[in-house]
């Protein structure tokens, strides 16, 4: 819509200066109404333009806004996962997202279904889907099961060391 | 395209060229350009399917955020099968839309391609004219998948001489093959409604 206006004012201003100008008296009334019709309808194109453009940019900054405590969100959460250093006795052995093997001393991410993966490669794939990149499962929800697994070991370990808070 | 994506597609290439079964699975990669962002596919067409003795080719392109974005696929080779566009190639599967994960591969897409071309899901297709025929004329869906294999994916299966002749017809006429086989098909090669389509 922007690009239309100033190739019609273009042409406005192009017939003004032709040699045509004497007969202007002749054609008083076109010229007069014309370039007004023009301006009246330019100026609400240009408030609508403009009523757009603002528009759009909230709806952007919105967007970003979203985006950002999403990301915030999901970096709280990814807190949440274990990650550790990798030793040359663990399990795994290579990271399916770079397809590289781990090397001693990389971090390394645990996904609550037990895959893992070069903590750098699992993050950016985790910012755009909270899934494991290799079974599909989701983390959000696992992570509340492994967490509570996580703390009914840690409550057997309680109960026997000290038989009274088993009650509780 | 970041590091990543470059080593992983470094990796993927030598997998599937080194890999034994290619001759038993029937898939293979071609690589275009060298920073692999331009990658062609090939699929040998199942056997008991009507896609046996095909050779299918495929464009792939990688998106510079791959492997956390899918690989966009596309047949270049035509092939009238429901889940996929009979005009453009586009494949509808969902492991190259929301299904996507990162641990797929060039060599795990093929293969889901593969095994879509032997059990199409017509409930969601991509082309809706072959889906209708594939559900309602199984017979006229088996015998133009088999045409379209001989005429565009060098099959070997006999040519069906009463569909050529319509198509030869059609070409009297002055219609390209391609188109003149194109629409027949979607017209369940009814010659009359092909020509009326064609010329009103």
């Amino acid at each position: 819509m922007g690009n239309c206006l100033p190739t019609l004012f273009g042409f406005v201003r192009q017939q003004d200066e032709t040699p045509l100008r004497r007969n202007r008296s002749s054609e008083g009334a076109m010229s007069f109404t014309n370039p007004n019709m023009l301006q009246q309808g330019s100026s609400y194109v240009n408030q609508l333009y403009q009523h757009n453009v603002i528009r759009q940019r909230q709806a952007e900054e919105r967007g970003k806004e979203i985006d950002e405590a999403k990301k915030n969100r999901i970096r709280g959460l990814l807190d949440q996962i274990p990650a550790d250093v990798f030793r040359g006795d663990m399990a795994s052995n290579e990271c399916a997202i770079c397809m590289i093997d781990f090397e001693p001393g990389e971090r390394i991410r645990f996904l609550p279904c037990m895959h893992s993966f070069h903590q750098e490669c699992v993050d950016e794939w985790l910012m755009k889907s909270f899934t494991c990149p290799s079974c599909l499962e989701p983390v959000d929800s696992t992570i509340l099961s492994s967490l509570t697994a996580h703390n009914m070991q840690s409550l057997q370990q309680i109960t026997s060391s000290v038989p009274s808070s088993s009650a509780k | 395209m970041s590091n990543i994506a470059l080593n992983r597609l470094q990796r993927e290439c030598k997998e599937v060229v080194t890999n034994s079964e290619i001759s038993e699975t029937g898939i293979m990669i071609e690589i275009l350009n060298e920073n692999l962002t331009e990658i062609k596919g090939h699929i040998r067409g199942p056997p008991d399917t009507p896609y046996a003795g095909g050779m299918f080719d495929l464009d792939i392109k990688i998106p510079d955020q791959y492997p956390f974005s899918p690989p966009s696929v596309k047949f270049c080779t035509k092939i009238w099968h429901p889940n996929v566009s009979s005009q453009t190639g586009v494949i509808c599967l969902d492991i190259l839309k929301d299904q996507w994960a990162a641990s797929l591969t060039l060599r795990t897409v093929l293969l889901s391609i593969q095994a879509l071309m032997c059990s199409p899901e017509p409930k969601d297709p991509q082309d809706a004219v072959v889906a209708k025929q594939y559900m309602e004329k199984p017979q006229v869906f088996k015998s133009t998948a088999e045409f379209w294999t001989l005429k565009f994916a060098k099959g070997t299966v006999p040519v069906n001489t009463d569909y050529q002749g319509r198509v030869d017809k059609l070409k009297d006429m002055g219609v390209r093959e391609e188109e003149a086989i194109s629409v027949l098909s979607c017209n369940n090669w009814d010659l009359n409604r092909a020509t009326v389509y064609i010329f009103s």
